[in-house]
């Protein structure tokens, strides 16, 4: 099964929808779950379930489900998948078409791209990316070991 | 000592969400949008809910709920009265350390994971009523000009 994430926001995400539809209607075999989140979503393709938003354990089961993710380029999105240990193949929001605010999810996605965690596609590569992940091995993903909450206490106690 | 936690709805509650293991060292309470998902996420809590307004629903919209919720952070920070405000982001977080600054609040900014190489607009706004600016990615310490590094959330 491919889960596809859109995440939470009110944008529209069409062009990761309408190629994820396309690409559904032209690999029968394979099985989508869609998370729509906000944005009303119609398909004609038979091997695509939906959902919007569901609770985190129930969430967090369809994740470890997943074969591979498809997701936004919203952070949380991205961490939660590869902490779950996830094949994740990002398709940024771009401003130019009205699906961010501004252009930042590309600069998570690049970086997570450098760092080998994570494959990267738009309208255009989405199918050849699809079929490439099938045997591509992600670098496990870990965060630095800084003593985040430790310190921030720290900085709370002024 | 009282901590207000403040986060918009999405990936900004899910960063917040993970200091959940430092919350209980304080009397505290959280400030975010109504969203679907944002309940789920947050049984158990004492939480004040804002309504979520995007700019793309139109200037009018956005002014009065950016208007309200103004008026909603102003009673919470009134009644609460928060000694330090911790917030991941995004646009509620720009009234809350405004108003919170005249109360003698501390301000925390922690600006989210999603910026490696630029400021969110909350982060830029935020910035002058914030005394402590955490970024966490090491690239975005040449982004702000006081910016501290101690690690991701996540």
């Amino acid at each position: 099964m491919i889960l596809v994430l859109l995440g939470s926001q009110d944008y529209k995400f069409d062009r990761l929808i309408n190629a994820v539809d396309n690409f559904a209607l032209e690999n029968k075999n394979v099985k989508f779950v869609i998370q729509t989140g906000r944005n009303n979503y119609e398909t004609s393709a038979p091997n695509i379930d939906k959902f919007d938003f569901v609770a985190k354990d129930e969430f967090e089961k369809i994740i470890s489900d997943a074969e591979l993710i498809i997701t936004h380029g919203g952070a949380a999105s991205l961490i939660s998948s590869l902490v779950a240990g996830r094949k994740i193949i990002a398709f940024p929001r771009l401003k130019d078409y009205n699906e961010q605010i501004d252009n930042h999810q590309v600069e998570i996605v690049d970086k997570f791209v450098e760092l080998g965690y994570i494959l990267k596609a738009d309208e255009k590569s989405l199918d050849a990316t699809i079929k490439f992940a099938a045997t591509w091995t992600p670098t496990k993903y870990s965060k630095p070991n800084t003593n985040f909450n430790s310190r921030l206490t720290e900085i709370i106690k002024g | 000592m009282k901590v207000l936690f403040v986060a918009s709805a999405g990936g900004h509650l899910d960063e917040l969400l993970t200091l959940k293991e430092i919350f209980k060292e304080y009397e505290y309470q959280i400030l975010t949008e109504e969203n679907p998902a944002t309940r789920n996420k947050l049984a158990n809590e004492t939480v004040t809910y804002l309504p979520k307004v995007t700019r793309d629903e139109g200037k009018v919209k956005f002014a009065r709920v950016f208007a309200t919720n103004y008026l909603k952070t102003n009673k919470l920070i009134k009644t609460f009265q928060p000694d330090v405000i911790v917030t991941t982001g995004a646009q509620i977080s720009y009234a809350a350390f405004k108003i919170g600054k005249k109360h003698g609040t501390r301000n925390i900014y922690i600006e989210s994971i999603a910026r490696v190489n630029s400021k969110s607009k909350a982060g830029s706004l935020c910035e002058k009523y914030a005394d402590t600016i955490l970024v966490q990615w090491e690239e975005m310490l040449d982004v702000y000009e006081n910016a501290t590094y101690i690690g991701r959330v996540m």
